[in-house]
């Protein structure tokens, strides 16, 4: 059975593609930090806006329910100074 | 008909990665950074620096990659003209196939991650401009109309926009206002370097406005894009999106662009064939006959100008300095 006759690299050829494999892999790499950056940044900001909206609601909640306390939330309003 | 070069391809790349990073088209990419960092911080809001840094990163290369497919289609095109002979398709170094899987996974990598970064109107924008400028200007205008300029202008001036939609979400008239500036830009300084370099559009068979309408008739509408650019290059200091400093150099470089644009309409620039077909070898972009120097000073100006305008409203953006 004959083998298959497969090209023959020159050394710039087999060099030049080495490179360019480097350049791909750093490529993947950095699109791989850069996806990562960007979720973990992305649930940061998330978690804040939703501890953010529970605690409107529980305010909301609790200025509904008179059995309850006024809400922490609300500074209470000052005396004017005489 | 065009007298098209035959090209040895290698049937094995050789191709380096800087051939890559070529394709990018770096120095059309770093007005692209330029204007969509304006458009970024220009806006109302304060996005995370993180983000927007890799916004600006997705502009970059999305950009990059409409080069890279414009290089691609126009490779044969590319070769027949000194100022892009040097291109790596146009050179053969790297093949077509390759620079267009490069530009097409480019573009999608670049689309996806800003949209996923910023939002997806930001996203579609990016999208928008990739496909206009590698689809709709370089497969249908460039070759069927002396118009090409200035309906492809457009692509060029979507990075602003884009920026702006990173922050906000929205595109409203003022981020609008800055792509009217430099698709207005656009028709002037493009005509300024193909008066001078109209031998090698007619020779790779590109009707640019020299070439099809003739230089005095080029020379005319230069400055009357000129008249409608430079009071549109003013507008943004009356309209709150700029300030002094932006008024001060709006003006200032506007009139001067005017003044160069009337001595190139005054001039004979074009109308004999440009130096380096007269004497027959490669010149470089800025060396040109004597009369065809109004031409090259408002091309020179022009880059200079808009670099100065969007300069102006970022610096206008440091506290103390606000519009």
């Amino acid at each position: 059975m004959n083998r298959p006759n497969f090209i023959k690299l020159t050394d710039e050829q087999v060099r030049a593609r080495k490179r360019r494999n480097v350049a791909i892999a750093l490529g993947l790499v950095g699109f791989i930090v850069l996806v990562f950056i960007v979720t973990v940044v992305n649930l940061q900001r998330n978690t804040e806006a939703r501890k953010a909206a529970e605690a409107a609601a529980l305010a909301t909640v609790e200025r509904a329910d008179p059995a309850l306390p006024a809400p922490a939330l609300e500074a209470p309003v000052s005396e004017p100074a005489q | 008909m065009t007298d098209r070069p035959t090209r040895e391809i290698p049937l094995v790349s050789t191709a380096q990665p800087e051939d890559y990073f070529q394709l990018l088209k770096p120095r059309v990419m770093s007005l692209v950074v330029f204007t969509a960092v304006t458009g970024l911080v220009v806006a109302p809001g304060h996005p995370n620096p993180l983000l927007a840094a890799i916004a600006v990163l997705c502009i970059a290369v999305g950009a990059g990659a409409a080069g890279a497919l414009n290089m691609a289609l126009e490779g044969e095109t590319d070769a027949l003209m000194r100022r892009t002979r040097g291109r790596p398709v146009a050179a053969g170094r790297v093949r077509k196939n390759d620079a267009m899987a490069f530009g097409v996974i480019l573009s999608i990598f670049s689309v996806m991650l800003l949209g996923m970064t910023t939002n997806w109107l930001a996203g579609g924008l990016l999208a928008l401009t990739i496909v206009y400028y590698a689809g709709f200007y370089t497969l249908l205008l460039k070759r069927r109309t002396p118009q090409n300029i200035v309906i492809g202008g457009a692509a060029g001036a979507f990075p602003p926009v884009i920026g702006w939609a990173a922050v906000t979400g929205d595109a409203p008239w003022q981020a609008w206002l800055l792509f009217l500036i430099i698709f207005l830009w656009t028709p002037p300084h493009s005509w300024a370097l193909a008066l001078y370099s109209a031998g090698d559009y007619a020779k790779a068979g590109i009707p640019m406005m020299p070439v099809a309408r003739g230089a005095k008739s080029t020379r005319l509408q230069i400055l009357i894009y000129t008249l409608i650019f430079v009071p549109v290059a003013i507008a943004p200091a009356f309209l709150g999106l700029g300030g002094v400093v932006y008024l001060a150099v709006s003006v200032a470089g506007g009139l001067f662009f005017l003044a160069l644009a009337i001595r190139l309409w005054r001039s004979r620039a074009g109308d004999q064939p440009d130096k380096a077909e007269a004497v027959g070898r490669e010149a470089a972009l800025y060396d040109v006959r004597a009369e065809a120097k109004p031409a090259r000073n408002l091309f020179a100006f022009s880059i200079l100008y808009l670099m100065a305008l969007f300069s102006a409203l970022l610096v206008e953006q440091l506290p103390g300095l606000g519009a």
